[in-house]
């Protein structure tokens, strides 16, 4: 991945996390079984659009300064940890039958994880100034999605 | 959701995590042949069972099994219970046939890792608890970036 790290594209990355995860929630609404699950998984698109809003918004509010390369040690661990992450394409495309509830919410588990494993890593990069809070918070919805999934998955049994 | 976890069970898990990582890295040295991986995965079993006693330790510390040490809103326990209980959903056999599929295992294990103690840290309250159990998750997340890289270059 051509990628010279700075702050500015891995805000773009968590933006396009959050643009595939809620793309993949309306495309797994579509096939959802029954209106309660079409509702859930609805709701989780709308959770993850306001997600990649947050991150568009702290993307508008860094200087030039905060873009440069270099505002902040490539060879820094946590940069590296990102890196590895973005490389891997954890956030990967992979055929899934969305016709299968179970594997629509196992996919969406092993997404929802992927994303807060990332989150974590980019909170430890981004200044409080910079919106260290508001990762914070998301993170706190994913995981409050990681709970929501899997009852769901429970249930099914 | 019927059941929540208290403190030391959420403690336990945490264990036997460590347990099963460090196995699980063990197994992988026995089976791979050549020596500067086999290296390599033993010492990461080794920091695994460093965490195995990091945790043992707090959880005696923080006296996570007195019953009156909970999780005030238990948002947090609703969390780890939900990882645990859909454990099942994810069974597979680990393949331990090359480098690259121990590797690929190895990144999904220490990533649960680190969303599990997530949930751990929101759970204690102690501020030198949650401290410690940052310190275990930055170790998991050298491990993941650790791996990748190498993964990277087999």
């Amino acid at each position: 991945m051509g990628f010279d790290f700075n702050i500015d594209e891995i805000l773009a990355m968590a933006e396009e996390i959050e643009r595939n995860g809620a793309a993949f929630y309306r495309s797994a609404a579509r096939g959802a079984p029954d209106e309660a699950t079409r509702n859930m998984l609805e709701e989780l698109a709308r959770m993850e659009d306001q997600h990649e809003k947050t991150f568009t918004g702290l993307r508008a509010e860094l200087s030039e300064n905060d873009k440069k390369p270099g505002a902040f040690d490539p060879e820094d661990e946590t940069a590296r940890y990102l890196k590895a992450l973005a490389d891997r394409r954890v956030f990967h495309d992979k055929a899934i039958d969305l016709n299968s509830l179970e594997d629509v919410l196992k996919e969406a588990i092993v997404t929802e994880k992927d994303s807060i494993a990332f989150y974590v890593g980019m909170r430890e990069l981004v200044a409080v100034g910079l919106g260290k809070n508001k990762i914070s918070a998301i993170i706190k919805e994913e995981m409050n999605h990681l709970v929501l999934l899997t009852d769901k998955l429970e249930q099914l049994g | 959701m019927t059941q929540i976890f208290n403190a030391g069970e959420v403690f336990e898990m945490a264990i036997k995590m460590e347990k099963n990582g460090a196995a699980f890295y063990r197994q992988a040295a026995e089976a791979i042949k050549k020596d500067e991986h086999k290296r390599l995965l033993l010492s990461l079993a080794e920091m695994e069972v460093d965490h195995e006693k990091t945790f043992n330790g707090l959880r005696q510390e923080l006296g996570a099994d007195n019953p009156d040490y909970f999780d005030p809103d238990g948002e947090a326990a609703a969390y780890l219970k939900s990882i645990v209980d859909t454990e099942v959903f994810f069974k597979r056999d680990i393949d331990l046939s090359s480098m690259k599929t121990i590797l690929r295992e190895a990144i999904m294990a220490e990533k649960d890792s680190v969303v599990f103690y997530l949930g751990i840290k929101a759970m204690v309250p102690d501020e030198n608890g949650k401290k410690k159990v940052e310190a275990i998750i930055k170790e998991e997340m050298g491990h993941i970036r650790l791996l990748s890289e190498l993964l990277k270059e087999c």
